[in-house]
């Protein structure tokens, strides 16, 4: 990565999150190295002509003409315990450690 | 090592009865009780008594004759498929309080079917990852060696699947998602052709590049599962517009009836153990009169850079959204809006999500697109056509991974060591084929996993390939743990 830290930290306002002093240096050193890894890319294509390929198979997407409504109704797969009765669902929770 | 029903077996047995859906899922409930604190496969369990409920009014179904093709068979959803009725974490801190306001479509497919959704299933956080260590809720163990990952990101689809606590699941394959768990755990993963199944619900990280698929402990019930899913939907513009695939009744593959090629540049880089077992297995197809040709792709050389380049883009793109707002953060105070936003992106989101985003900004960045993100979709083109003029021939085989499962810890250190453990898998979605990953047979104890590649919308060629090698390692049904 050209330059080192400041095209990381180019990146990281770009990427609009906050990082510490000590996390920018590690993400610095780690970045660098996976982006001269990635910059390989460019090597394999270099003076031949191909296109790019930003879909794979080329194709017009299904054109959203057919829009029904599909939604299982939840009392016809979750027992009455879950629901509130109110169309409202009770859910199980586990919080992150 | 054991072997369970497979859920083929389980609709057939409840259909004939000789088991009641109620008694098996207690079994399930129970297996999920005595395993689960150690390999951590779910981030979410439905309740016991759910579950139940949702038994027995399978058992009444079967009763009247009115069962579905999934009526009462255990399924578990990985954590980033979203569901209304369990919240839909992605394994990040990010989105530990949301519940969608909708299903995505593969799951009303489910529960239309009959199935009963067990629990989400543990991750790497926003499917970012190869060894489903890098979750908030903490990294799950491989039932098999609980000191060695279950392979990412969809390793608590595999590990539940590995260890008795589901019947089918659901995973999602961006670069080898699905069929690095399955080879990990001596289950069975279908990455389907690129459209064949709805994304809609899937909480993206590479658009281009993902799908979701079945995973199951036979290739039988892989394919059960993903005639259940597949088919177009409207709600996806990216969906093919073809009908459900017919693939659950399908016969082995015979010989002459299709020939196999490895490419030398997607075996060469394996390390020994796993090398033989895969050589062994292509002797065993030869033996029974496949032909088995040796070939090269050497456009696949660059495939795992252009793959990372795309889908750290994508992915960078993808969780813009997560800005704080849209889904609010507690712990963050009001103020200043872009301190808000890089504050709230900074707590809710782990290292390696942030470090990839990063990434993924510095590609699209000025001044370094065309040599990141344009190159790479110019190696995209050049791996798809190369893939798609040999599928055109023969079925590509290859290990599904190149090293055995690595112990917890061993790979995560190193960036460049953890995103080459894809380097036979993103093959399939760079090229958007179908694949189909499953168990060759064991090394060490330690279960090691082939790759079949076909040409587009071939998953019927594959699941026949899948069902004459599960003839030959009579390793349908397995699970860890002593019988």
């Amino acid at each position: 990565m050209e330059d080192g830290c400041r095209a990381v930290r180019r990146a990281v306002e770009l990427a609009r999150i906050a990082f510490t002093s000590e996390e920018l240096e590690r993400l610095c050193k780690e970045a660098s190295r996976i982006a001269e890894y990635l910059a390989s890319v460019g090597e394999a294509v270099k003076g031949l002509d191909v296109e790019p390929l930003y879909h794979v198979w080329e194709e017009e997407g299904g054109l959203r003409d057919r829009i029904e409504d599909r939604r299982v109704p939840l009392e016809s797969f979750l027992p009455p315990e879950r629901l509130d009765g109110e169309g409202r669902v009770k859910v199980p929770w586990r919080e992150v450690k | 090592m054991r072997k369970l029903k497979t859920a083929y077996e389980l609709v057939e047995a409840y259909r004939n009865g000789s088991l009641d859906p109620v008694e098996h899922a207690w079994r399930v409930i129970e297996e999920i009780g005595r395993w689960e604190g150690r390999v951590n496969a779910y981030i979410t369990l439905e309740a016991p008594e759910a579950i139940i409920i949702q038994a027995e009014e399978a058992r009444e179904r079967y009763r009247r004759g009115e069962h579905r093709p999934l009526e009462g068979v255990l399924v578990a959803v990985k954590d980033n498929i979203s569901t209304s009725f369990m919240p839909t974490t992605a394994a990040s801190r990010m989105l530990e309080k949301y519940i969608p306001p909708f299903n995505a479509t593969v799951v009303e497919r489910l529960v239309r079917a009959g199935a009963i959704v067990v629990g989400k299933t543990n991750m790497d956080e926003f499917a970012m990852g190869s060894t489903s260590e890098f979750s908030a809720f903490g990294p799950v163990r491989n039932p098999w060696d609980l000191e060695r990952v279950p392979g990412g990101s969809s390793g608590g689809s595999a590990a539940c699947l590995a260890y008795g606590g589901c019947d089918l699941s659901l995973g999602s394959d961006t670069g080898g998602s699905i069929r690095l768990p399955a080879a990990y755990t001596a289950t069975v993963g279908i990455k389907p052709t690129y459209g064949l199944v709805s994304r809609y619900g899937l909480i993206p990280y590479g658009n281009s590049l993902e799908q979701i698929g079945p995973m199951a402990r036979s290739v039988k019930d892989a394919a059960l599962l993903l005639e259940v899913i597949g088919g177009w939907d409207p709600r996806d513009s990216t969906s093919l517009r073809i009908d459900p695939p017919k693939l659950s009744n399908l016969e082995p593959l015979e010989p002459g009836e299709a020939s196999l090629c490895v490419p030398r540049e997607m075996v060469e880089g394996s390390e020994e153990p796993v090398a033989k077992v895969f050589w062994s297995l292509m002797g065993k197809l030869e033996s029974e009169g496949f032909e088995v040709l040796e070939a090269s792709l050497p456009e696949v050389s660059k495939a795992l850079p252009a793959y990372y380049i795309i889908a750290l883009a994508e992915a960078a793109s993808n969780l813009a959204r997560y800005d704080g707002g849209l889904y609010p953060r507690e712990d963050v105070e009001a103020g200043d809006y872009w301190r808000h936003v890089a504050e709230a992106r900074a707590r809710g989101f782990g290292w390696e999500v942030k470090k990839r985003i990063v990434l993924g900004s510095y590609a699209l960045s000025e001044g370094y697109r065309d040599e990141y993100y344009i190159a790479a979709t110019k190696v995209r083109r050049l791996v798809r056509d190369a893939v798609l003029r040999l599928a055109r021939k023969c079925i590509i085989a290859s290990p599904a991974a190149p090293i055995l499962p690595p112990r917890l810890g061993e790979r995560i250190t190193d960036p460049l060591l953890l995103y080459a453990m894809d380097v036979y898998t993103v093959v399939a979605n760079l090229a958007g084929v179908p694949a189909l990953a499953m168990p060759a047979g064991f090394s060490q104890g330690l279960p090691v996993g082939v790759q079949f590649m076909a040409y587009r919308l071939g998953e019927d060629l594959l699941v026949r390939l899948g069902l004459t090698v599960e003839e030959m390692t009579g390793l349908r049904g397995v699970a860890a743990g002593e019988g």
